[in-house]
């Protein structure tokens, strides 16, 4: 809690620093910063303090002693004493490797940072999803993924659509108030707007697919991006891909293909789709269970086509049957699922579905 | 749910075991992200929380209203969030704000971005202009967790193996947590709550409704857009935000979406399980639509919405009375330019002046917005506050007034 300064109490206090001043500049406290995030700031006072005053003994502030610390609010915290000691604990923890500054009472300034104990990765795009060289026209969502969380509210100044003549869509993606990153804060959704997915015959009146069928776009990330925290700025990053025909119809699960795994190995059950899936939701939506129904555990991998999915169980297969349960909510990366496509008919009926799904044995070994 | 006082807490957990009262006490420590923002007619502040799937609403009536309601404007605001919460402004996200019905305080939900995770935060601005963070463990709390599919009880079950019995709890449908949902607007309207949001990895149901206190009972319906030349199709559409008034005598939600198009829903048609068509009353232009507000102009209901790459637009409630809705042929399909000579379309409104862009803005009392303006010029963000009749900046503004010429002249 930020501590406030009562006016004709401050005017007191001055008049006792003045005077305390030249005896206390020579016998200031001792300061002792924190050396992990969690930690407090301490500060021993050389002697104790005469007269009451509301000002904390000492003030941490974000940023370097140079640009400190008139116009700046105090860090937001709590102080506690203890005999001569009075120890600062901020309400979030410090941040490594940001510089920050102590000023006490007195006016004199220290500054402290935490060096970190392992490295912050520097910020860069790791991988944009769907990828695979080709998406279908109809494609919905995009994800980006980062190394690290990346300064928030600068994605529109940074990611562009660019067609094969070089022309820059910037307002290819819906932007709402709030971003939609995942929980750690390193993987972006981008949405395409469904108002500018076209359905049937062009109007050469409209504002235009962001994507059109058997052209090819880049979807670019401009070098400059800074990460949250830290100096640095990620370098840039293309993903280059031509347009396949839209999706329309629902998926199912006959157009399937499973691999079978080897009773008594870890070997692993693949599906080859018939079209790509979403790159999150395969990772959670796409289950399997035993014979009495329990969970089975295991590595899940998509290819980069995002149409060939496997799963390698964490101990070996047993004879049995098993069962692949599927979420019917889990969809295509245009956006239609196993109930419904995303662009339907009016009238259509949603297929009331919630699981599916599709029994499997593992092959004796051997053939 | 019962709502408890933490201090009586103790006492009552012990003589009664309860398991429901323990989660209303450790309600104020789970939230993980304090998104939008909304407040009930006596000051209950609902918090959307997108990575634990749940509204919060934290007691934060009886407070007193000042005499007067004043301005406040506090230049970098965004800095001056971070200087508090020990970040640099980089590592700051500014999710929501609200205004406090009574007290007029004003509300700011944040990210602070950390080493490896964020953290979620409520800054307080009262009327003195003094900020603070919110204490959020000293109000007593419920929490309200969003089902998944709420209108469905079913389990993951193996099919056509007999008799089996349920499933390990960990991957039991119902206790799959709704993370993945981007709370973005929620309105507060005679004992409901309506939540409308965007899924990071899904394109699903995304209008709720819930009553308040919450009973664990909530409906969700699927908002779709009709394509209007091409009659017959629909697509699943996200709502961005949305005020509740009363239109042709019926209260009905009125909402941006994709575009800048502006719907009509009847409040009757949010039922569990609903596919609801919502009517396309006008299109009043390209970008992005932000906030919808609702205040008295003139004497007159109106709505204000913000857009990030427009002026703020104005429409008078009563000019949607009997508007029509978009028909086949009216318009093409797809996106349309500002430059098409078609649009704008059924814009019963107008565009209004406003000094920089507003990221944020709400009702500060009846004749003041609040807004976090993106100043055109220094590229800051502020917290400005300009009556609502006129919201600009008026002394910011040069004209002919200013130069000596036009007094030496007169």
């Amino acid at each position: 809690m930020a501590f406030l300064t009562r006016p004709s109490l401050a005017a007191t206090w001055v008049c006792c620093a003045l005077s305390m001043a030249t005896q206390s500049l020579a016998q200031d406290g001792q300061i002792e910063p924190p050396n992990t995030p969690d930690s407090s700031v301490d500060y021993t006072l050389s002697e104790r303090p005469t007269g009451l005053s509301d000002d904390p003994e000492f003030q941490v502030f974000v940023g370097p002693s140079g640009q400190c610390c008139t116009n700046k609010s105090p860090i937001s915290g709590n102080y506690s004493f203890e005999e001569l000691k009075v120890t600062f604990t901020p309400a979030f923890e410090f941040l490594e490797g940001q510089t920050y500054t102590v000023q006490t009472r007195h006016g004199a300034l220290s500054e402290f940072k935490i060096t970190p104990k392992v490295a912050q990765p520097r910020p860069e795009v790791l991988a944009i999803y769907p990828g695979g060289g080709q998406i279908p026209e109809n494609t919905l969502r995009f994800y980006i993924e980062f190394s690290t969380p990346m300064m928030p509210h600068r994605a529109e100044d940074f990611i562009a659509l660019v067609d094969d003549t070089g022309a820059v869509d910037d307002a290819a993606f819906m932007m709402f108030k709030q971003e939609i990153w995942n929980e750690d804060r390193t993987r972006l959704t981008l949405l395409m707007d469904p108002g500018r997915i076209k359905r049937g015959v062009a109007q050469n009146m409209t504002l235009g697919p962001a994507l059109e069928e058997t052209r090819r776009y880049a979807l670019v990330v401009r070098a400059g991006w800074p990460g949250a925290t830290g100096p640095h700025v990620a370098s840039r990053y293309e993903n280059c891909f031509v347009v396949s025909p839209a999706l329309r119809a629902r998926p199912s699960l006959n157009d399937w293909d499973l691999s079978l795994p080897t009773i008594g190995t870890r070997s692993r059950l693949a599906i080859a789709f018939d079209r790509p899936f979403d790159a999150v939701q395969t990772s959670h939506n796409i289950r399997i269970i035993n014979a009495k129904g329990q969970g089975v555990t295991g590595d899940i991998t998509l290819d980069a086509s995002q149409t060939y999915w496997t799963f390698a169980p964490d101990k070996p297969w047993t004879s049995g049957t098993f069962e692949i349960v599927i979420d019917a909510h889990l969809e295509d990366v245009a956006g239609n699922n196993f109930r419904d496509t995303l662009d339907h008919p009016v009238g259509a009926v949603t297929r009331e579905v919630d699981q599916l799904w599709i029994p499997f044995q593992p092959m004796k070994s051997g053939g | 749910m019962n709502t408890v006082k933490m201090t009586a807490l103790a006492a009552l957990m012990a003589a009664t075991g309860l398991t429901s009262v323990a989660s209303a006490q450790e309600a104020s420590f789970d939230m993980k992200f304090a998104g939008a923002l909304e407040f009930s007619d006596d000051g209950t502040l609902f918090v959307g929380d997108n990575y634990q799937g749940a509204i919060y609403a934290f007691d934060m009536t009886g407070q007193a209203a000042p005499d007067q309601i004043a301005p406040v404007n506090i230049g970098d605001i965004d800095v001056k969030i971070a200087d508090v919460l020990g970040v640099p402004k980089s590592a700051l996200a500014i999710n929501d704000m609200a205004v406090h019905p009574v007290s007029a305080d004003i509300l700011i939900s944040v990210s602070r971005i950390g080493n490896f995770e964020s953290a979620p935060a409520i800054i307080k601005i009262n009327q003195g202009g003094a900020l603070e963070v919110l204490d959020l463990a000293s109000l007593t709390v419920q929490k309200q967790a969003l089902d998944n599919f709420p209108d469905q009880e079913t389990t993951f079950r193996p099919r056509g193996l007999g008799q089996m019995p349920p499933l390990a709890r960990d991957i039991a449908k119902g206790n799959i947590k709704l993370s993945s949902l981007a709370i973005m607007d929620m309105e507060y309207h005679e004992g409901e709550l309506f939540i409308s949001g965007v899924a990071t990895d899904n394109f699903l149901s995304t209008l709720r409704r819930m009553p308040f206190p919450f009973t664990d009972e909530q409906s969700s319906a699927n908002v779709e857009m009709y394509h209007i030349s091409h009659d017959q199709f629909e697509t699943r559409a996200p709502i961005r935000a949305m005020s509740i008034q009363t239109v042709d005598g019926k209260s009905t939600l009125v909402a941006a979406y994709t575009c800048s198009p502006v719907v009509l829903i009847d409040l009757d048609e949010i039922v569990d399980g609903a596919k609801i068509s919502a009517r396309t009353i006008m299109d009043y232009g390209n970008g992005q639509p932000l906030d919808i507000i609702s205040y008295s102009l003139n004497g007159e209901d109106t709505l204000f919405l913000t857009n990030n790459s427009r002026s703020p637009h104005i429409i008078p409630v009563a000019s949607l009375n009997g508007v029509p809705s978009y028909t086949k042929g009216d318009l093409p399909d797809g996106g349309k330019s500002d430059t098409m000579a078609i649009m704008p379309v059924g814009d019963t409104g107008k565009a209004v002046m406003f000094d920089g862009m507003s990221m944020q803005i709400a009702n500060l009392g009846e004749s003041l917005f609040v807004s976090l303006t993106r100043d055109m010029y220094t590229g800051s963000l502020n917290m400005d506050s300009n009556f609502n009749g006129f919201p600009n900046r008026l002394h910011n503004l040069v004209a002919e007034f200013d130069f000596p010429q036009y007094y030496a002249d007169k």
